[in-house]
């Protein structure tokens, strides 16, 4: 089946503008699932909904707008949760659906209220063009560079943030950049996958690969080959039974994560302990 | 106090959430010196360790600590928050602890892993370097945090109450290491406790606060002045113990605040 749908030039543009996305979205989901972030990742897609609003009725690139929303969301959250001034949650809740509201009214003022929302909410991969996945491209190659540069230092600040600190390491630099290269990930995979759905991509591969490793190193590569397998299956359901493909690739890493933790031998290893 | 200080705190105040934390605390902590930092809870050690390791900045006052204090200082917290779960190695940990000295984008070579193999050795988990962090006991896992902190060849080391929660085999065990550590390394250790009974035993000054200074002297001095029982506001008093030559001290009653006027 893969074989022959290779074939096909949409197939294989959502191919490869899948599995940048992809690796952009497993390598941040690292750090999403070590340092319990899913809401803050949930809200700032959701926002992208409002800079993508603002782009549309300025009539300006939508994709720069977004990228310039989701970012100050980003660093809002992360300034509201660092300063205290708010439970972080109820301020991403505030955040995410106020941004939302904000670019459900702007969508419906200027008259494509429908078609852009579907669209926007849900994506769609196969319709994705080579000037997408230039564009798409660039995000991930900055992304990727930026989080393999920082990633000691990260990790360290995910550990435990008062001791990272006390070593010297910019603690609050670190969280604002997760949080803005966050941003930029959701950006670059909204048209692919939606935003509705993106979030679950920045959780799901990590949270697989949290179940059947122990050290990071191994985490990350099995949130990689969990990321790419869910695509791939994705990709080729969603084609046989002419389904949306962003739903269906995000099923498949549902499935992925409900095996990875049936089998996980953590799980069974606690279990075990627990029963004595 | 011996030789030149090490920590010198002048007209130290400090505000934590809208409640004085620290009022007026003026300090020296001589080079070499084993400080036990005693008080009741809520008294403010926590926070004084804080500011001397430069996580929190004071609201008044100065502290100075000898040298840059990145590098200068090497800070154990309490209660170790950390989730048993996270996904590392003992020598990870341990490896952490250097970041800072290594800039914004730390390489790791030969010289690195050599340090931390010798911090983990120092605290005698070198065994252990390779299992994973939340595998390891209480005890173990507060040796690697040691570990961390001396990892940095620190000058300075500030522990914010180690022993809670360990057995007494396991406390005897963590003194015996200090011991080890501060006549290997010729470090000035400050130990936040709540541990009436053994601290006093272990080191060569006391320093009792109650958000303010209540008393600082040598152990065998405690005892003089009635300081120590103003500062817990109870009644304390000091007995033979055993075949030791020292004394302990006997808590009678719940600690209570002193009263002091805030904004004096």
């Amino acid at each position: 089946m893969l074989s022959e749908m290779i074939h096909f030039p949409f197939f294989q543009r959502a191919l490869l503008g899948g599995l940048l996305v992809v690796v952009m979205l497993s390598l941040l989901s690292f750090f999403v699932v070590l340092r319990k972030i899913s809401f803050a990742g949930a809200g700032i897609s959701h926002s992208a909904l409002g800079g993508v609003a603002i782009g549309l009725a300025l009539g300006v690139n939508t994709t720069l707008t977004a990228t310039l929303f989701c970012v100050a969301v980003a660093l809002a959250i992360g300034f509201i949760s660092r300063g205290g001034h708010l439970a972080e949650d109820a301020a991403i809740g505030i955040m995410l659906a106020g941004t939302m509201a904000l670019g459900i009214v702007l969508l419906a003022l200027s008259g494509g209220y429908a078609s852009s929302l579907f669209s926007f909410l849900f994506g769609s991969i196969l319709a994705i063009t080579a000037t997408d996945i230039s564009v798409i491209a660039v995000y991930c190659a900055s992304i990727v560079t930026l989080v393999l540069v920082f990633f000691k230092p990260l990790v360290c600040a995910s550990f435990d943030e008062e001791l990272a600190q006390t070593a010297g390491v910019p603690v609050a630099f670190l969280n604002y950049l997760l949080l803005v290269l966050i941003s930029l990930a959701i950006v670059a995979s909204m048209k692919l996958v939606g935003i509705i759905l993106v979030s679950a991509l920045l959780v799901l591969p990590a949270a697989t690969a949290y179940q059947l490793a122990q050290t990071y190193r191994k985490i990350l590569v099995l949130s990689l080959a969990s990321g790419v397998l869910s695509l791939l299956a994705g990709l080729v359901l969603s084609y046989r039974f002419d389904l949306p493909s962003g739903a269906t690739i995000v099923l498949c890493a549902c499935g992925i994560f409900a095996l990875g933790f049936a089998f996980s031998p953590k799980r069974r290893k606690k279990a075990q302990t627990q029963g004595g | 106090m011996s030789g030149e200080p090490m920590v010198k705190i002048e007209g130290l105040w400090v505000w934590r959430r809208g409640n004085l934390a620290l009022q007026d605390v003026s300090l020296e902590i001589g080079r070499g010196t084993f400080v036990g930092l005693m008080g009741p809870n809520g008294g403010g050690k926590t926070t004084l360790l804080k500011v001397i390791a430069g996580l929190i900045r004071p609201d008044k006052g100065k502290v100075s600590v000898v040298g840059p204090t990145r590098r200068t200082v090497g800070y154990v917290p309490q209660e170790q928050a950390v989730d048993p779960q996270f996904p590392v190695t003992p020598e990870d940990v341990v490896e952490m602890g250097l970041y800072g000295s290594l800039g914004l984008v730390p390489r790791i070579g030969a010289r690195e892993r050599s340090l931390v193999r010798r911090a983990l050795d120092h605290v005698g988990m070198g065994e252990h370097a390779g299992r994973r962090f939340g595998e390891l006991s209480g005890g173990q896992k507060q040796r690697i945090f040691i570990a961390r902190a001396i990892v940095g060849e620190p000058r300075l080391l500030l522990l914010d109450e180690p022993t809670t929660g360990v057995d007494a085999r396991a406390r005897d065990s963590f003194y015996r290491l200090l011991s080890q550590l501060r006549s290997d390394l010729g470090l000035t250790v400050i130990l936040a406790s709540h541990d009436l009974e053994v601290v006093p035993t272990q080191v060569d000054e006391i320093v009792c606060i109650n958000r303010m200074v209540f008393v600082h002297a040598p152990p065998e001095k405690i005892g003089e002045s009635d300081a120590l029982s103003r500062a817990y506001g109870c009644e304390l008093e000091f007995m033979a113990h055993g075949t030791y030559p020292h004394r302990v001290i006997r808590r009678h009653d719940e600690p209570a605040r002193p009263e002091v006027e805030p904004d004096a």
